[in-house]
């Protein structure tokens, strides 16, 4: 038997992606005429997850979604004309399919939730026929009450070469079609039939013309070829030529649509198969998991393997696993590329969210959308949306002015945001621009000193203000028109990114608009290293971020935090202050210089013992808050090395940096002010 | 399905039993293409055939259209009810030699 809760998976997912797709179509309808081909795509994404929902017993989904098919049927069949009310409409009833699919994964038997779910359906289509009065139709019930109109329909078929091989009978397929009406000038063709030393009599040579006198809509009569469709050629015309009618009209009298099907211009409709379906397997998410499990397994294992053949004197060996561990790295990157997804399944779900969003406001808003090809760990894509649409949704609601205050400042009364995403040194970089009025530093810091975030005497930096809106706390629900919620729930949102080992950087210029950037690392799984070693500890520092190292005298990290590097100063942590390691002080210790984003810092360690690729493990509930530390990693001899921190770290460099900086300034003022007296 | 074959001088005459289907089709065409080889009249006895499917509708039209192009003679004697019926839907009884 079945497993049917897997395949109900496969169905959820499908009904997920067909709905996206929908609504890709919809939107696209707004800004272009969509073309044949989209019509019937769209026609489609309903039609198919009409079907596979009747499969599982999903009625809910199957009435709901019939309505809207019949609406689609007639688009497509360019009966009604795609009007951006129209548009709306269809969005809405996306998103109310969307619901019922949600409430088909939750739900343990569809059975019980049957009468629930389609109460909520049936109140939904008379809220949208009251307030909208759509060419919406209430659920088939209703409609099959009322009296129906029958079409002629000519239909030509010529079945594919294999239907009968793969077990479709076509004269069967005809004889359920004349179940839904009358069939009448029947001919019956055979193409290019061989003689009888010759046929293949497996094969298909026959093809049908004739005509179908029925109520049935169009897609009832197509889908009755659903399982004949590949390589056939299919033609439904409708064959009346009553005058066709324009959405206006339906608009005006909605009960006009339930004499299924409205009468068209003769549409001709050949399906065609989609012939994506086989670029892509899909691939249950836990089997990769644990398929990169085991590919971490492998690379400690390698390294082990490396290790022991470096203390052996032997060349051969030495060079046989050296071949295998450039082969371990191909399998580690292959593997993890293949949880990597382009940042447009992101994305993609904005067009929609900046569409509903600048309607709501009353704004008129443009989303540019670039780089969506780069590509992030799936993990991370699911807690990234989140993030993403609240940082959107503040720069739609507070970022961008209305169109008034624009035109005012001299700017387009179309305001701007764009989405971008780029790789950039070993890390994911998303960012969210607009063009509003920006964000005014003046209004953060006293809304901060309000709050007592900061003191009135400490001196912040640009980016150091802007830091301040992820504070918690920092809601500005009551607060300054032009920033007013910029602070709502930002704290969660710096909080979701840094979970995610990432930062988020806020540039502003005033009056121009603000951009937030988003830095994340690639994956969560297994990075390259620089390993070093502090006493008889042992620390990796992520390969990325490492730019150079330079030797340093052991007595000067004792008191220095900070060198001056070709003319630059750079601060530095002492791995051995920072830890409290005590063995003794060799003579000659190096800095190992990391950037993470613009930010430039050195670490201090006694040794360094070169690249190698680490798994990351987490550090156990007990170790989670430790600062400056990121997880940990088992090496090839079975020690244990801690991954460093880099961001925290070198945020801790500056800060430090800073505060000395300024005691000294102090130290220097206050001799100053001595001497002066 | 069985197939039975049996020749008087020169007359063929072929007797169906049983479902007519993709199934027996392959071994269908091989009897009819002997039989046409052979004979220059075949008769064909429909009348115990329970069911019919487009193969085996094809097939025949195919054995029509082979015997006429070779001028032999083709007849169905009996129709019987399943395949006048899946003739008549297709509209094929006038090719069939039938009304």
């Amino acid at each position: 038997m079945m497993d049917l809760s897997k395949a109900k998976d496969t169905f959820l997912q499908e009904a997920r992606e067909l709905l996206q797709q929908f609504e890709t179509l919809l939107l696209k309808a707004e800004s272009e005429i969509l073309d044949k081909e989209d019509m019937n795509a769209l026609f489609r994404c309903a039609h198919t997850i009409k079907g596979s929902s009747g499969l599982f017993g999903f009625d809910a989904i199957v009435a709901f979604t019939h309505t809207v098919e019949n609406v689609l049927d007639q688009l497509r069949n360019q009966a009604l004309e795609l009007t951006p009310h129209l548009v709306s409409l269809l969005l809405e009833c996306r998103d109310g399919i969307e619901r019922l699919v949600d409430d088909a994964e939750k739900s343990e038997s569809p059975a019980t939730t049957l009468s629930a779910a389609e109460q909520a359906l049936q109140q939904r289509l008379a809220g949208v026929l009251v307030q909208e009065s759509v060419p919406e139709k209430p659920a088939v019930v209703l409609a099959a009450a009322l009296p129906q109109k029958e079409n002629r329909w000519h239909i030509r078929v010529r079945f594919g070469f294999d239907c009968m091989r793969n077990g479709v009978d076509p004269v069967a397929c005809l004889r359920y079609l004349a179940s839904l009406g009358e069939i009448s000038e029947m001919s019956t063709r055979f193409h290019e039939l061989p003689d009888i030393g010759a046929i293949d009599p497996e094969a298909c040579y026959t093809g049908f013309d004739f005509i179908l006198t029925s109520s049935a809509t169009q897609a009832e009569i197509d889908g009755t070829f659903d399982f004949a469709r590949e390589g056939s050629q299919i033609s439904i015309e409708l064959q009346d030529n009553a005058p066709k009618i324009k959405v206006a009209d339906v608009l005006a009298n909605a009960p006009v649509v339930h004499e299924e099907p409205v009468s068209a211009t003769p549409a001709k409709y050949v399906p065609e198969r989609r012939s994506a379906d086989n670029r892509f397997i899909k691939v249950e998410a836990a089997k990769l998991d644990r398929l990169i499990n085991l590919v971490g397994e492998l690379v400690i294992a390698g390294a082990s393997a490396n290790l022991q053949a470096g203390r052996r004197a032997d060349a051969v060996m030495q060079e046989t696993v050296s071949v295998m561990s450039d082969l371990v790295e191909l399998i580690r990157d292959g593997a993890l590329n293949m949880r990597m997804v382009p940042v447009g399944e992101i994305f993609q779900r904005f067009p929609r969210v900046v569409r509903d969003v600048s309607q709501e406001l009353g704004k008129e808003i443009e989303l540019k959308i670039s780089g969506e090809e780069t590509e992030l760990d799936k993990s991370m894509v699911e807690k990234l949306t989140d993030p993403l649409m609240h940082i959107v949704r503040n720069a739609l609601d507070h970022g961008i002015e209305p169109a008034s205050v624009r035109l005012q400042n001299g700017k387009p009364a179309k305001g701007k945001i764009a989405l971008t995403a780029y790789h950039e040194s070993g890390s994911v970089v998303i960012e969210i621009t607009d063009d509003g009025g920006g964000i005014r530093r003046d209004k953060v810091l006293k809304k901060a000193l309000d709050r007592g975030l900061v003191s009135p005497d400490q001196h912040l930096r640009e980016d150091e203000v802007y830091q301040l809106l992820f504070e918690p706390g920092f809601s500005t629900a009551d607060a300054v028109t032009n920033l007013s919620g910029r602070g709502v729930g930002m704290d969660v949102v710096r909080k979701n990114i840094e979970a995610l080992r990432g930062e988020i950087e806020v540039k502003s210029q005033e009056g121009k608009g603000t951009t937030m950037l988003l830095r994340l690392p690639l994956t969560l799984a297994i990075i390259d290293g620089f390993l070093v070693k502090v006493g008889d500890s042992h620390f990796v520092i992520p390969l990325d971020m490492v730019v150079e190292c330079i030797e340093l005298q052991a007595e000067e990290s004792a008191w220095r935090h900070y060198i001056e590097l070709r003319g630059e100063v750079l601060p530095y942590v002492d791995i051995r202050d920072l830890f409290g390691i005590n063995e003794d002080l060799p003579k000659w210790r190096y800095i190992v210089v990391v950037q993470y984003g613009n930010k430039r810092a050195g670490f201090v360690v006694d040794s360094l013992l070169g690249e190698l690729q680490v798994v990351i493990k987490p550090l156990g509930k007990l170790f989670r808050h430790l600062r400056g530390l990121s997880g940990s990693a088992i090496l090839g001899g079975g020690e244990v090395a801690l991954i460093l921190d880099v961001p925290q770290l070198v945020q801790f460099a500056a800060r430090r940096e800073k505060e000395h900086v300024t005691e000294n300034e102090r130290h220097r003022a206050l001799n100053e002010t001595k001497t002066a007296f | 399905m069985q197939i039975s074959v049996e020749s008087h001088g020169d007359t063929a005459q072929v007797h169906l039993q049983g479902e007519a289907n993709i199934y027996h089709v392959a071994e269908l065409k091989e009897k009819l293409h002997l039989a046409l080889l052979a004979y220059s009249v075949i008769e064909l006895d429909m009348d115990d055939v329970i069911e019919v499917d487009t193969t085996v509708l094809q097939l025949l039209a195919s054995f029509f259209m082979s015997a006429a192009n070779e001028g032999k003679e083709v007849r169905i004697t009996r129709a019987g009810a399943a395949f006048a019926d899946a003739a008549g839907f297709c509209n094929l009884l006038p090719a069939f030699g039938l009304k």
